[in-house]
């Protein structure tokens, strides 16, 4: 339709139905299949009913960030012709053993349905979701055209789920396993590719520990000439790895395996002059139990690279310093914290367009051993990198003073994570809260979406929070606050907030009482080990219809305490699959 | 410039008190509030212990010293008790080896400064804290052992104990907090939840066990485990297996690991440690100090361990604690379960092979 006549077929048409949409439906959804954010696209289908039907028979990808706010038969009715699905379940805390075993989020029901609804269904990304291997063969033997698994932080499946996988799906594109309680039986669910077996483009087994076959893999790794993604195992050893390369020049992201072997000088030479031929690797990880005189064989392939993960191997200062004099266009940094400051001063020093930085703990529960990062490093990443927008931090020191200089240096913070890790300490030298400190954050970064607080705070944090956290989208507190009135400024305040996440804070019902109304334009709040009783959580129930609100109560505790509580909105109604130990109300 | 050490001494003369009643007040707000550490128990106790012991740590200027080395768990009172007899014999030069903080260069000058002003309030109230009270009450059996199914990440690397001294952490700086076992950092079984005076709970030491912090993922603190105690289990794959081990040294404020399998001999392993507690010599901390200090410190530090004035031990499988050198190297990986450089005064009576347990030498 040229410009014209849609002016033409626009004047044509009278007021009443010039609020009808004057494309055809097709030439709507085609402009709209285009869109691919889903927060885009539930703005459009608020528009009108046209739109909302045009939206739904165009949508191919749907996002759904709590299993349990809706149910799968919804979701097929409202959108019929989706190929690829993210689902989250858990609440986050699982990830630290918060919550109990069998808690739910079974991915089986949503598989059953997609089976009768999606028969096309092609990708399936899974986040905190309980899978078995009878689900994972299920799959495998509904979906022919199923291309791309990605498993991140689920549990419930061995390594048989994944060889069913491997078997059965003949256009696989990607098996991403990333970090997930997995049940590892061995590695020869990778020669369950078949021979003529040559479309994957996206391999990772990184989270797998047992040996693989490593013939079956040098095979499949020849026969995928469009392999973009490989990240290996530990079993993998340098040598196997530089077969690899030889076959896969091309990667783009390259996990490698064990970074230790003894190698003879030509092998080394061998795997540098390997690895220098990978001009297009812009990802790098693995680097299992490195050895800081092997490091230099990278050194070539760094050129290009913008994602360093080093959250694996244990380097010293010196090793990162020279490792980083290599990567001038590192945009995330992922590193342990045995790099101390002096590493970081190397990051600030070498890598000017950063922007995320990630620093884990290498002995978060061991305190003899106390190194790691300090207030130190961090400020000096803040000088050296103007763009950082991303950080998570443990440490085990902090102060209000540093806090303010790294937002001053860094004013883009989108995610500002900081984990002092000893609860309820207070700023090391002035012996104060950390509530400056955060206050100097949400009032800096106007930007800021997630936020989470650590370290010694009374409810001022809070009160800053509320005040100036205008975008704040995920906040999650520990060990903090003084009374009801610090979740009451958040509450009140943080008018996008999307996820609250409390745990151990003196907050009980009159604040968990303040948010009523607030909840269902939130996906969920979770409050643990709180002041917050089964009274209080009643009464939310009992409000709050389109909520649901759920107990998980722990052994031997008062019969009247709350102990856990997850609230997220819903329109699936109570669930029916709790385990006994989670109470629905 | 007077090393940190010697700054902790004057600033402990003066008002080691004051820090430590700026916390006390506050820390009973904070603490009586929360209480879910069951803190408010304790800070009336421990206040009378800090000022008690602050007085104590006016007259003796070597207990300073002393305190650094408290990253051992077995630092208890009695122990210390000793370390202070061997103090008093007048080594100063010690406390100017054993500055608390690693780093000496320009930039990091303020820095220190400050540190060094934590570290002071830090350790006088660790020493406080610590010895007077807490020594009474962890003397006993007070270690709590993660593994026998308090929570699923027993997969630590932990061949000792834990305990937790939650008012001494909550309350002082970070080399307190840092030395000191923390209350939650580190143990993570049940939850003490709010409102509930949890003293009751596991009889004497223990404070709050805490699951789920730090908020590491399981999988990766296990992988990081496994990967860190790769030790005794031989993988059968081609190259050295990791062999990690605690590596302290008395007055230094942290411990070391060290993986053994880097190494093939003695002399290795032995200049790999000068190098490494070099930086407790003279605030210096890898290859990024000026070359010509770093030869001071290492040599100065060289001429400690060779001077006999410190000894490198082991403790083996079977506990006792032994010199290092006497058995063939391969055998030594496999049965040294952690070092530690220790004064040769103190290594008296450890003969090589000595099957003997003194108390003072042996906590582990």
């Amino acid at each position: 339709m040229g410009s014209s006549e849609l002016k033409r077929s626009k004047d044509s048409v009278s007021d009443e139905s010039a609020r009808r949409s004057s494309f055809p439906d097709e030439v709507l959804e085609r402009v709209l299949s285009l869109l691919k954010s889903h927060r885009d696209r539930s703005s459009v289908s608020l528009v009108c009913k046209d739109w909302y039907n045009a939206e739904r028979w165009s949508r191919t990808h749907v996002f759904i960030g709590n299993c349990y706010s809706v149910t799968p038969e919804i979701v097929a009715r409202r959108f019929p012709r989706i190929r690829s699905v993210t689902l989250k379940g858990k609440p986050r805390f699982s990830d630290f053993n918060l919550v109990p075993e069998n808690w739910g989020a079974d991915i089986h029901a949503w598989l059953v349905v997609f089976a009768a609804k999606y028969p096309f269904l092609e990708e399936l990304r899974l986040k905190r979701m309980a899978i078995s291997d009878e689900s994972l063969e299920f799959l495998a033997i509904s979906f022919p055209n199923f291309k791309a698994l990605s498993l991140l932080s689920c549990d419930g499946f061995s390594t048989n789920g994944l060889a069913a996988i491997a078997t059965h799906c003949k256009n696989l594109t990607e098996l991403d396993i990333q970090e997930n309680g997995i049940d590892d039986k061995g590695g020869s669910w990778l020669s369950c590719f078949p021979e003529r077996f040559m479309s994957l483009e996206v391999l990772n087994f990184a989270n797998l520990t047992s040996d693989i076959n490593f013939d079956a893999l040098e095979k499949l790794v020849g026969r995928c000439k469009s392999m973009r993604v490989l990240k290996l195992n530990r079993s993998v050893s340098l040598e196997q790895l530089q077969r690899l390369l030889v076959s896969a020049p091309q990667l783009a992201e390259l996990g490698t395996g064990s970074f230790s072997q003894e190698l003879t000088i030509r092998e080394y030479e061998e795997l540098e002059s390997t690895l220098s031929i990978c001009k297009n690797m812009h990802t790098l990880s693995g680097l299992w139990d490195a050895k800081g005189i092997y490091l230099p064989a990278l050194y070539p392939a760094c050129s290009h690279l913008t994602f360093l993960n080093l959250s694996y191997a244990a380097l010293q200062s010196v090793e990162l310093a020279k490792l980083l004099a290599h990567c001038p266009r590192l945009k995330r940094l992922w590193v342990l914290d045995t790099v101390e400051d002096k590493g970081l001063e190397a990051v600030g020093l070498n890598c000017p367009l950063l922007e995320e930085l990630r620093v884990f703990p290498a002995d978060p529960f061991d305190d003899e051993i106390v190194h790691g990062v300090t207030e130190a490093g961090f400020v000096a990443v803040s000088f050296g990198c103007p763009r950082l927008h991303y950080v998570l931090y443990f440490c085990r020191q902090m102060t209000n003073a540093a806090v303010a200089t790294i937002v001053q240096n860094c004013p883009d913070f989108t995610h500002f994570r900081l984990c002092i890790m000893n609860p309820g300490q207070p700023d090391y030298l002035t012996n104060e809260p950390m509530d400056e400190a955060f206050g100097a954050v949400v009032k800096t970064c106007t930007k800021l979406q997630r936020l989470s607080v650590s370290g010694l705070l009374t409810d001022l944090t809070f009160e800053y929070i509320g005040r100036y956290a205008k975008n704040l989208e995920t906040l999650s507190v520990a060990f903090a606050g003084r009374s009801d009135w610090g979740m009451q400024c958040v509450l009140g305040g943080c008018s996008k907030l999307r996820k609250l996440e409390i745990r151990d804070c003196p907050f009980g019902n009159a604040a968990l009482l303040s948010g009523l109304e607030k909840y269902e334009s939130m996906r969920s709040l979770w409050m643990s080990a709180c002041n917050v009783t089964m009274n209080g959580c009643r009464l939310l129930a009992r409000e709050m219809p389109r909520l649901n609100v759920e107990v998980m109560k722990e052994d031997g505790s008062d019969e009247s305490q709350a102990d856990k509580v997850y609230v997220y909105r819903s329109i699936a109604g109570p669930r029916r699959d709790a385990p006994p130990s989670v109470l629905t109300l | 410039m007077s090393p940190p050490l010697l700054g902790v001494e004057e600033e402990g003369q003066g008002s080691v008190s004051s820090p430590a009643d700026d916390c006390i007040p506050q820390n009973g707000l904070g603490i009586k509030e929360w209480n879910y550490l069951g803190l408010s128990d304790f800070s009336s106790v421990d206040s009378s212990g800090v000022t008690s012991s602050s007085e104590d740590s006016k007259n003796n200027l070597n207990l300073k010293a002393t305190e650094l080395r408290l990253g051992l768990p077995g630092s208890q009172s009695p122990e210390r008790k000793t370390e202070l007899c061997l103090l008093n014999s007048g080594k100063l030069d010690e406390k100017a080896l054993f500055p608390l903080l690693p780093s000496k260069d320009g930039t990091c000058l303020p820095l220190q400064k400050s540190v060094v002003t934590g570290n002071k309030r830090g350790f006088s109230d660790t020493m406080d804290g610590f010895s007077e009270m807490k020594g009474t009450m962890y003397t006993e059996k007070s270690w709590m052992f993660h593994g026998a199914g308090m929570d699923s990440q027993s997969q630590q690397p932990l061949s000792h104990a834990k305990y937790s001294v939650p008012q001494a952490s909550v309350k002082k700086d970070w080399p307190a907090n840092a030395i000191q076992e923390q209350p939650c950092a580190t143990n993570r079984t049940n939850l003490n939840r709010t409102g509930v005076s949890n003293n009751s709970r596991s009889a004497p030491a223990a404070k709050a066990q805490v699951v789920g912090w730090p908020p590491v993922r399981s999988f990766r603190t296990k992988t990081l485990a496994t990967s860190s105690k790769n030790n005794d289990e031989v993988d059968g794959k081609p190259g050295p297996a990791a062999v990690f081990v605690k590596v302290s040294m008395d007055g230094a404020p942290y411990l070391r690991k060290v993986d053994l399998g880097m190494y093939s001999t003695y002399r290795e392993l032995s200049s790999a440690l000068e190098k490494m507690f070099s930086c407790f010599t003279l605030g210096q901390c890898g290859a990024h100090a000026i070359p010509g200090k770093e030869m001071l410190s290492e040599s100065k530090l060289k001429d400690l361990l060779h001077g006999s004035e410190y000894v490198l031990t082991y403790e083996d499988k079977d506990g006792d604690w032994m010199l290092v050198g006497d058995v063939p190297w391969e055998m030594f990986i496999e049965t040294c379960k952690r070092l530690k450089i220790m004064k040769s005064t103190d290594a008296i009576g450890l003969a090589p092979s000595a099957m003997d347990k003194s108390k003072k030498d042996c906590q582990t």
